[in-house]
């Protein structure tokens, strides 16, 4: 039925239930975004009862002040490893847990399973804190082993090296996620290609880059645009573990964002920071939109 | 006749009901006019009496988990039920402090009726606050009177008009902590004395310091000399403790940074390169000490893991007087944290306030409960983890005879100084120096580095805030 073929009262409530969404973009979308952009372009410092118009300047700032740069780049490298890395572990379990499931007893495919997605169950914050304390120099189990090996203890969250155990832990965290989407594809892909590629001579990994890859590109598809939307704007273990340092070593966009408003309370600079770092987070989105358009097509 | 008599009668009549009437008032009024200016006994700051404020709601902002003031909120029914006036607590993340208050009181949202900031963060609120000069001649008398019974450090929060805008109820300063047992042991003292030619007792050189935490180092036992709290924007405070103790403040006369050049910045790059060293080189500090905040010193020291400590210690001073607590250890000392320089100018002093946002719905109501806060209790039981910013009561609980407190608290407070000394250094310059400051005790920076960097981020902030326009 079409609009014209509608009743007067159809009409009406049919323009009610779109009005409910509408109000809802609006609210929820629309306005904080509209709002984010006019203080970008000002200099809003409650400290000091200052809000001025000032273009372009806090955008200018974000590439000009000393590390700018480093912290849009730490953004990319740490969701670059980090979807890498999950994405990697969590189809490597997925794919071990579906040959346990044929070569061995139903207890042994479950155990796996348990042991791969424990980490899912921790609050990210309280796995944050957990991890910070194991590499504690003096009560953490990392410098216990180290030292147990005779090699030296360290503070680890305190040196070069805490962005990547911040990274380490991201991926610890989040590779559950990865490998219970993956195990899922996996367990339903239809199995006939699958068997027709072993009658036509086809290795393990031929039937794996062949048949299954392709097979399970849709799943691939939504896990990462997931993953990568989610570690781009990460901000619990990087927070708990380092507060973005030592020094800005491990400061991210996002970091940077939440020090700017909150820290400094300069909220024009951190509004452009805001919309700055949604320009990455829509180019994915997106792309994830022409893929499956062009998949469709 | 009659009738011009029963004319007078009536009209004698009226006044004498008049007269009665405002006999019978009398009593009444003058018990109402003593009312408005009588105080409840024993109060003081005194409290209005007669419950003035009766059934009036006011909300109050502060640190969550903050364990020195508990005793204030614990005592706060003793409050309503003198007052009538209901407390209603906010807690608030201690990291939001700042931000969450500034945010309602500049929106002029009304949603506190008292603000409650540190002396780090304090500078950002004064646009937004009632002046309070009338409010303390009430009640002190005149302002000479009130600053008089605080500490110096007061002075240093009052704004550009040289008004007072917040009412101290909180100071701290960091001292050393020391393992009495380990300190008095024969053994020790003889081997410190052999090696040293000096007794051993709690330093009151940075000599004697690296001396006694060189020689408590034994790895073997898993004992450092020294642990501190120098992780993060504690560590941040406790570089700036030790410069400020050296005699310096953060801004010259000319509001320009002193570490900036000349002897300033001589004793900042000194100071920065023996908190590196303490732990990279000389390796008498405890490494996790570049992570570590005042609660895991406390525990870590208390685990036997160090002979001497440095932090906002006073706030574990009565549980490390438990014996219960200190199995390990021993009994524990305190001392005055020795000056780099030998100066006796004090350090940076912790200065908890309150005042009235203009936007405060209940301000008298708010008045008394600030007041309520300096009493004599809470302020005793509060000082079981603070010092009072009033010298007397301060006296009371540290220095004589059964106080709370032990005397190196106060010898340390008495000339420390606030570290914020305009407003604008509230935010970025500090934001930016706790970062510089981890990543000097990472090793990623120099202290040449570290301080001049930080110098140069106070000159940009206070340039862009208009100081240095000629």
């Amino acid at each position: 039925m079409t609009v014209a073929g509608m009743g007067t009262q159809n009409r009406i409530v049919a323009g009610i239930l779109l009005a409910l969404p509408a109000a809802y973009l609006v609210a929820f979308y629309a306005y904080p975004i509209a709002q984010l952009a006019y203080l970008s372009f000002r200099d809003v410092e409650p400290a000091y009862g200052t809000n001025d118009f000032v273009g372009l300047a806090n955008f200018r700032e974000i590439f000009a002040m000393p590390g700018g740069w480093g912290h849009i780049l730490r953004s990319f490298l740490y969701t670059g490893i980090c979807v890498s890395a999950s994405f990697a572990l969590g189809l490597a379990f997925a794919l071990l847990t579906a040959a346990a499931e044929e070569a061995f007893p139903a207890q042994v495919s479950t155990l796996l399973r348990l042991i791969v997605v424990t980490p899912m169950i921790f609050i990210p914050a309280a796995a944050g804190v957990m991890w910070s304390f194991a590499y504690t120099e003096h009560y953490g189990w990392v410098n216990h082993l180290l030292a147990l090996l005779g090699l030296p203890t360290y503070p680890w969250l305190v040196s070069g090296a805490a962005f990547y155990l911040v990274m380490l832990t991201d991926i610890w965290g989040w590779t559950p996620f990865m490998y219970l989407i993956l195990l899922a594809g996996l367990q339903s892909l239809p199995r006939e290609p699958l068997e027709a590629a072993r009658v036509d001579g086809a290795g393990t990994w031929q039937s794996f880059w062949q048949v299954v890859l392709p097979m399970l590109r849709p799943v691939i598809l939504i896990a990462l645009t997931i993953k990568t939307l989610d570690t781009y704007r990460a901000f619990d273990y990087l927070w708990i573990m380092t507060q973005g340092g030592p020094g800005t070593s491990s400061t991210t966009l996002t970091i940077a964002t939440y020090k700017t408003a909150f820290m400094e309370l300069r909220l024009g600079q951190a509004s452009a920071y805001g919309l700055a770092t949604m320009i990455f987070p829509l180019a994915v989105v997106n792309l994830f939109l022409l893929l499956q358009q062009r998949r469709a097509a | 006749m009659n009738t011009c008599s029963k004319a007078r009668r009536g009209r004698i009549g009226f006044r004498f009901v008049a007269l009665g009437l405002v006999v019978s008032l009398l009593p009444l009024m003058g018990a109402s006019l003593a009312l408005a200016g009588a105080t409840i006994p024993g109060t003081f700051p005194p409290l209005k009496a007669g419950k003035p404020y009766n059934g009036i709601t006011i909300t109050v902002p502060s640190q969550k988990g903050w364990a020195s003031f508990k005793p204030a909120v614990d005592l706060t029914p003793k409050f309503e039920e003198m007052t009538g006036i209901k407390v209603n607590y906010d807690m608030i993340p201690g990291s939001e402090i700042p931000s969450k208050q500034l945010l309602e009181v500049s929106q002029g949202t009304g949603a506190y009726s008292v603000v409650q900031q540190h002396g780090i963060s304090f500078g950002a609120f004064f646009r937004y606050l009632q002046p309070m000069d009338e409010r303390i001649k009430e009640v002190w008398g005149s302002v000479e009177k009130f600053e008089d019974s605080f500490f110096p450090a007061q002075q240093g929060v009052k704004g550009k008009d040289g008004k007072h805008y917040f009412i101290p109820f909180h100071a701290n300063v960091q001292i050393g902590y020391y393992r009495r047992a380990l300190f008095e042991d024969a053994k020790e003292k003889a081997a410190f004395k052999a090696k040293h030619g000096y007794d051993l007792a709690p330093p009151t050189t940075i000599k004697q310091v690296e001396d006694i935490a060189a020689f408590f180092t034994r790895p073997a036992q898993n004992m450092y000399g020294l642990s501190a709290n120098w992780g993060g924007g504690q560590g941040f405070g406790a570089f700036m403790h030790y410069y400020y103790a050296a005699g310096h403040d953060q801004l010259g006369a000319d509001q320009r940074p002193t570490m900036k050049a000349g002897k300033g910045r001589e004793d900042a790059v000194r100071i920065a390169r023996w908190m590196q060293e303490a732990v990279y080189k000389q390796k008498f500090t405890n490494p996790d000490s570049v992570n570590f905040q005042t609660g895991q010193v406390s525990d870590y020291f208390l685990s036997g893991a160090a002979a001497m400590a440095f932090g906002w210690l006073s706030d574990y001073w009565i549980f490390m007087q438990n014996p219960e607590n200190t199995k390990q250890v021993g009994p524990v000392g305190a001392f005055n944290f020795p000056s780099f320089t030998g100066s006796d100018s004090g350090g940076y002093s912790s200065w908890w306030m309150m005042g009235i946002p203009k936007d405060s719905k209940q301000p008298d109501a708010a008045w008394e409960y600030i007041k309520w806060v300096l009493n004599k209790s809470p302020q005793v039981e509060m000082a079981a983890g603070q010092l009072p910013p009033m010298k007397q009561l301060a006296y009371e609980t540290a220095v004589k005879p059964g106080g709370v407190n032990p005397p190196a608290l106060y010898d340390a407070f008495k000339a420390s100084r606030i570290l914020i000394q305009v407003p604008e250094m509230s935010q970025q310059p500090r934001t930016k120096g706790i970062d510089l400051y981890t990543a000097l005790m990472a090793n990623k920076l120099t202290p040449e580095q570290f301080v001049d960097e930080y110098a140069a981020e106070i000159d940009r902030t206070l340039e862009r805030a208009g100081y240095y326009k000629k």
